[in-house]
């Protein structure tokens, strides 16, 4: 030390650096703030976008899931119809057949056949049918074969077969 | 690091001021990891329309500039010297540094300077600006000729308008040392009174009162004729002859008024610019041998016989300056000019170790 005094200290940090250093210092802040928050911005859209992705995609899954049953769903409730219908038919039929039967014969059973219909049942006798029952039953069917077989009682035993056409034996007890 | 790294980013401005009788000169030198880039000098008159605020503004746009920026004065008090120790028993002997401040150079010697002294100057500057270092003109000296001082004995001046500086070197080692001002020489008779109590009276020259225009070249004959006795007394030189020594100084000063007396018919103006001249060169040479003088006497110093005179020259001496001292007292004269805006920036940049 040559010097009778000491210098001062001396600071690189003056007026106008610590302006300076203040002005990037926020501009810097302002700047990886904007940008962190993009960041995360971008982060939770990519987040969202694939939870919609996965919803969408459980959703489609879902949805033809859904149109799948829905499908059956149809097909079950037009099923459901056809059989209602059928059913109302076939009521209808076994109704009108009902009716057709008069009060002197007795059926023990029917088959309704998908284009026929067998009947078994007695009568007293063979004119009895043919005048109250056979009648009708032409009306109906195209062909019509009837069968007769003796009781000890001197009643017939019967089993008369009514076909639409000649084609399908097909048929569904009724029983 | 941080500093290394804003030294990096900043210049660094080094301001020298030094307060002369009429100016205060201010020299700037800024630099960036040690080339200058720029120096500047600009002087302030000290007439009545002087007021510090002046400087003060002028340096402020220097301090805005860079925050290393490092103000250094040089030390222009009137109660400044330099002892031949550093030992703090032996410096009361010297001085009395109850109110000065003191700096050891080397642990072999010290310069000192007063406290109040120091802080007027640094006042002068205001609490804004302040100042970084001041520096003893023994330093500037010590280091304007550190390539001369390691050797033998020798008397080492520094000459400025207002003041001398004057030391004696021997091996490093600093023997005497006086700084005189000239301003307040008239006044207090500071250095002069002192030496009176140890030399004759015959040696006794009120240098403030000598005009050349009064020099009688007889009457001073008479002065510089118990001035070369003592010399012959002091170094014991047999073999000088006197009145060989006087006839050259008698037909020296003749040419010398006789030039003075030839310019006088050229231009009135240059005369009294050689007239104030040659007064001031007479000035040094007769407190560089009264200071002498008393060094030789002095028993409170170690003196040996100084055979050489170095003196750093920034008072623009002239040639006759030389012839004085050469004439009178028999010494080898080396003059160098010196500037000491310069030595400052250097000291400066020692200090801070730029260098």
């Amino acid at each position: 030390m040559y010097s009778y005094i000491k210098p001062r200290k001396k600071t690189p940090l003056t007026k106008d650096v610590i302006l300076i250093i203040s002005f990037f210092s926020i501009s810097f802040f302002m700047l990886f703030s904007t940008y962190g928050f993009l960041l995360y911005k971008d982060y939770r859209f990519k987040k969202d976008m694939q939870e919609c992705s996965q919803k969408q995609k459980k959703l489609s899954a879902s949805i033809e899931n859904m149109e799948k049953s829905i499908k059956i769903i149809e097909e079950d409730a037009n099923f459901a119809q056809k059989i209602y219908t059928t059913n109302g038919v076939l009521k209808d039929s076994i109704h009108n057949l009902f009716d057709l039967v008069p009060d002197h014969i007795t059926l023990s059973k029917a088959q309704i056949l998908k284009n026929g219909l067998i009947l078994y049942g007695i009568t007293p006798n063979k004119e009895v049918y043919e005048y109250m029952l056979e009648a009708p039953l032409k009306s109906i069917f195209t062909q019509t074969y009837t069968s007769f077989f003796q009781l000890e009682n001197g009643w017939l035993r019967f089993v008369s077969t009514n076909y639409l056409d000649k084609n399908s034996e097909e048929y569904t007890d009724e029983n | 690091m941080f500093d290394k790294l804003f030294h990096f980013l900043y210049n660094t401005i080094i301001i020298t001021i030094i307060k002369k009788p009429q100016t205060i000169s201010v020299f700037i030198e800024s630099f960036h990891r040690k080339k200058t880039i720029q120096s500047l000098e600009k002087e302030f008159v000290l007439n009545d329309s002087f007021k510090p605020i002046l400087l003060q503004n002028y340096l402020k746009d220097f301090l805005n500039e860079s925050p290393y920026c490092y103000i250094t004065l040089l030390d222009t008090a009137v109660e400044q010297g330099a002892i031949p120790t550093c030992k703090k028993h032996e410096m009361e002997n010297f001085h009395n540094l109850l109110t000065s401040k003191y700096i050891c150079i080397e642990d072999k010697w010290a310069c000192y300077t007063s406290k109040p002294a120091i802080k007027e100057q640094i006042d002068l500057l205001g609490n804004d600006i302040g100042v970084d270092f001041v520096f003893s003109p023994f330093l500037i000296l010590k280091n304007f000729f550190q390539d001369k001082i390691s050797g033998s004995i020798a008397l080492y001046v520094l000459l400025q308008e207002n003041s001398v500086t004057i030391t004696v070197f021997e091996n490093s080692t600093l023997l005497f040392g006086e700084y005189i001002d000239l301003n307040t020489l008239v006044t207090e008779e500071l250095l002069l009174d002192h030496f009176h109590e140890e030399t004759t009276e015959e040696e006794n020259i009120d240098i403030n009162t000598i005009d050349l225009d009064d020099i009688d070249i007889e009457d001073d004959f008479g002065d510089i004729e118990s001035l070369d006795d003592e010399i012959a007394d002091l170094d014991t030189l047999d073999e000088i002859n006197d009145l060989e020594s006087e006839a050259n100084l008698e037909q020296q000063l003749e040419d010398n008024l006789e030039e003075l007396d030839q310019q006088e018919n050229d231009s009135n103006t240059n005369n009294e610019e050689k007239e104030e001249k040659l007064t001031m060169d007479f000035q040094f040479f007769s407190i560089i041998q009264k200071t002498l003088g008393y060094f030789y006497h002095s028993d409170k110093y170690k003196s040996d016989f100084v055979e050489n005179i170095y003196v750093a020259d920034n008072a623009g001496v002239t040639r006759e300056f030389k012839q004085y001292i050469e004439n009178e007292m028999f010494l080898n004269v080396y003059i160098r000019t010196i500037e000491i805006e310069l030595e400052l920036i250097t000291l400066t940049k020692k200090e801070l170790e730029v260098l």
